[in-house]
């Protein structure tokens, strides 16, 4: 105890001397006394296993195409695109149709037009509608298959974040090289998955658990990392299983390490999943890449292995589930496929009236109203849930539970409040940015306080705020310069004036100086005819 | 000999508590002195400096530049609510969140906006009917930010993104080619309602 006790101070004094202690957040002092190791979240929300979609058949279909094929024209910030293909165009998989935009099947641009796009705004975007030819078989091989993936390939293959927030791979890759700490120390495989419902991983590794060792080796020679870890709950039981029956038939010994994780939410969050690996916080704008710590998915892991091999992403896996499913189960869906055709196909119809339709799992979620929205990257799940009423709002009775289960170490109900009011200059000081949105905080809210819902409101309200003060400033000095040209304008007039004025005043004779200078003037331009 | 013991281990603990006690309360005043100082420039007004006065009042100020309060700008208005007292309820683009934001700024009362003045509008941009533009120059003239180009006989166009919706550009035009449409906002301006 004694032992260690002073091992810590050291440690702790070594990093004050080099960091310097100012960096603001509440150390804690008790952490230091307890046998916690970093790899327990010290938050989040231990929640019962719920994966009913994987306890029927392991094998994962793959849906029929569709009659439509859709493809939004945004890319992963859900900024427009411009497309670069016409209508009545033959399109086949991989073909581009936007920067970073590829299409899923062989077909016809049938039209480019505005639909409804899985968005919790509801708004409709702009897209590529494909007619598609149905009998040909879209998952062929489109580059020829590579020694050793690059870069250029993965982002040749259009791969992107199959885990949440859909980034470009091979913009992850480059930007990682580019931060301060300039090369990839440790990379991990984020096979976490720990909301409940979904579980669209979980029957990827168990289905294909070789091609992923596989893939897990191709990154480590592509990134040059110097430590990789692939992480996984403790309780994904079959998938761990084959897991560990390719790492032992994999050819040679593999060069990363498994971590089992104990099931907790929301640690498949890339910062807490850092934390918990490596017991380094990454706070406001300081990035894991920034730490040299790159984070993939591993059915991101997986897309760059069926890059290498020629294969571009035009498909994923996507969980049905929730209480209104009678068929909860995994499939493979072409990108551009509708929600309704998911749920059509894998035969839960039968409730659709009346469930409420959220796309992604039932914690970090949204709900859609129009089902022919297409299945995207970032489309990991689709739940049917039944429409409850709304739980009475009571008044927060300040319990603390919602900071202890904050999982960036938050105050959830001091930002409410501050939120609430819209005081965003306070709303900032408690780190609102830093809030990952996982819902830890409504789940344990004993007075059902829409917590993560006012947050989200909160950091758009910021972010509108940020943009009409940039349009205020561009738009004031935009003014000033026309003011300061206007009055240059008038001062040049004036100077003019003036000297004719002064010429007219020192002029003896001004009747036969002013003819004098038309005659001259008619001289001039006689000259230069 | 142990009450010896005792009385010297106690004088010493004493004395160690009292002089940390001496050296922390010897520290205060500096770190705080700083703090004070910020919280100072945190409201960025000196008193004596009016300039900086009008500078944080024009800062509030939503730069439409459209010229409803009678001034011919954002800054113009900021200038004479300063000096000359001029009401603080003549913008209608800033509307009542105005108002309470410049009474709490300046210590003035929160009056109710001028009705004289016009209604707060929602956020616009002006388009030009292309077709039927003459190439007068007019608009171009009156635009208070250059958001119009185009030049004499040839047809103009507004850039929208630098566009306020001021509508000054709309008594020029003689031949009414000029409109003001609400501005479609993209995905990436959309934002989570309040929760009700």
């Amino acid at each position: 105890m004694t032992i260690r006790l002073a091992k810590k101070i050291t440690e702790q004094a070594a990093e004050w001397l080099t960091k310097g202690i100012t960096e603001g957040r509440p150390r804690r002092l008790i952490k230091w006394f307890s046998s916690t190791s970093s790899r327990d979240l010290r938050s989040g929300l231990a929640l019962p296993r719920n994966k009913p979609s994987l306890s029927g058949d392991r094998e994962i279909k793959t849906l029929s195409l569709a009659n439509n094929i859709c493809i939004p024209l945004l890319n992963y910030q859900q900024e427009a695109l411009t497309p670069v293909v016409s209508i009545g165009q033959t399109v086949r998989p991989g073909d581009l149709l936007a920067p970073g935009v590829i299409a899923s099947c062989f077909g016809v641009i049938e039209s480019i037009e505005s639909r409804a796009v899985n968005h919790p705004s509801g708004i409709n975007s702009l897209c590529i509608i494909i007619s598609p030819e149905v009998d040909k078989p879209n998952e062929v091989a489109v580059y020829p298959t590579q020694e050793n993936v690059t870069t250029e390939r993965i982002s040749a293959c259009a791969i992107h974040g199959l885990g949440g927030a859909g980034f470009k791979t091979a913009d992850k890759l480059v930007a990682i090289n580019a931060t301060d700490h300039g090369f990839v120390d440790t990379l991990v495989i984020n096979a976490v998955e720990c909301e409940p419902l979904i579980s669209c991983d979980e029957s990827l590794i168990a289905n294909q658990a070789p091609t992923i060792v596989t893939a897990i080796e191709g990154l480590i020679d592509l990134t040059q990392c110097r430590r990789c870890l692939l992480a996984i709950e403790d309780d994904k039981t079959v998938a761990i299983e084959q897991l560990e029956l390719a790492i032992r038939e994999y050819a040679q010994q593999v060069r990363f390490e498994v971590v089992y994780l104990a099931p907790v939410y929301p640690s498949g969050a890339e910062r807490p999943l850092v934390e918990r690996l490596t017991g380094k916080q990454t706070p406001g704008n300081i990035f894991p890449a920034s730490l040299g710590i790159l984070c993939i998915n591993v059915a991101t892991a997986l897309a760059t292995e069926r890059a290498r091999q020629g294969h571009t992403l035009i498909s994923r896996i996507v969980t049905i589930a929730g209480e209104l499913c009678d068929n909860p189960v995994n499939v493979r869906v072409t990108f551009g496929t509708s929600v309704y055709d998911v749920i059509q196909q894998t035969g839960n119809l039968a409730h659709i009236d009346a469930a409420r339709i959220r796309v992604g799992g039932p914690l970090s979620g949204f709900f859609i109203q129009d089902l022919s929205a297409p299945i995207t990257a970032t489309t990991n799940c689709i739940t049917l849930e039944r429409s409850t009423k709304s739980e009475q709002i009571h008044p927060c009775i300040r319990c603390g539970a919602c900071s202890d289960v904050c999982p960036v170490d938050l105050l959830p109900q001091q930002l409410n409040t501050y939120c609430v009011n819209e005081n965003t200059e306070k709303a900032k000081v408690f780190r609102l940015s830093e809030c990952i949105e996982c819902a830890c905080c409504d789940a344990v809210c004993p007075s059902n306080i829409p917590l993560t819902q006012t947050f989200r409101f909160a950091k758009g309200l910021i972010r509108e705020q940020d943009r009409q003060s940039l349009l205020a400033t561009q738009a004031e000095s935009r003014y000033q310069q026309r003011e300061t040209r206007l009055a240059d304008r008038l001062d040049k007039r004036a100077l003019k004036r003036d000297a004719a004025r002064a010429r007219l005043a020192t002029s003896k004779d001004p009747i036969a100086d002013a003819l004098a200078r038309a005659k001259q003037r008619r001289k001039r331009s006689a000259d230069d005819q | 000999m142990t009450t010896a013991i005792a009385f010297v281990l106690f004088s010493l603990i004493a004395a160690v508590a009292g002089g940390s006690l001496a050296w922390l309360s010897a520290r205060k005043p500096k770190t705080r002195r700083p703090n004070t100082a910020e919280k100072k420039s945190a409201y960025g007004i000196a008193e004596d400096s009016l300039d900086e006065l009008i500078e944080a009042v024009n800062e509030k100020l939503p730069q439409t530049q459209c010229a409803q309060c009678g001034y011919p700008g954002c800054r113009p208005y900021a200038s004479a609510i300063i000096e000359s007292d001029v009401p603080i309820n003549q913008c209608p683009p800033g509307g009542v969140a105005l108002i309470q934001e410049l009474s709490e700024f300046l210590g003035k009362e929160a009056i109710d906006p001028d009705p004289n003045r016009g209604d707060k509008k929602p956020e616009q941009v002006a388009i030009i009917i292309e077709p039927d533009c003459i190439g007068c120059t007019l608009c171009i003239a009156a635009c208070p930010v250059d958001a119009i180009v185009g030049a004499s006989r040839y047809m103009h166009t507004v850039i929208s993104d630098h566009c306020t919706g001021c509508e000054l550009c709309l008594p020029p035009c003689p031949v009414d080619c000029i409109e003001l449409i609400p501005i479609q906002k993209p995905l990436t301006q959309w934002h989570w309602p309040k929760p009700t």
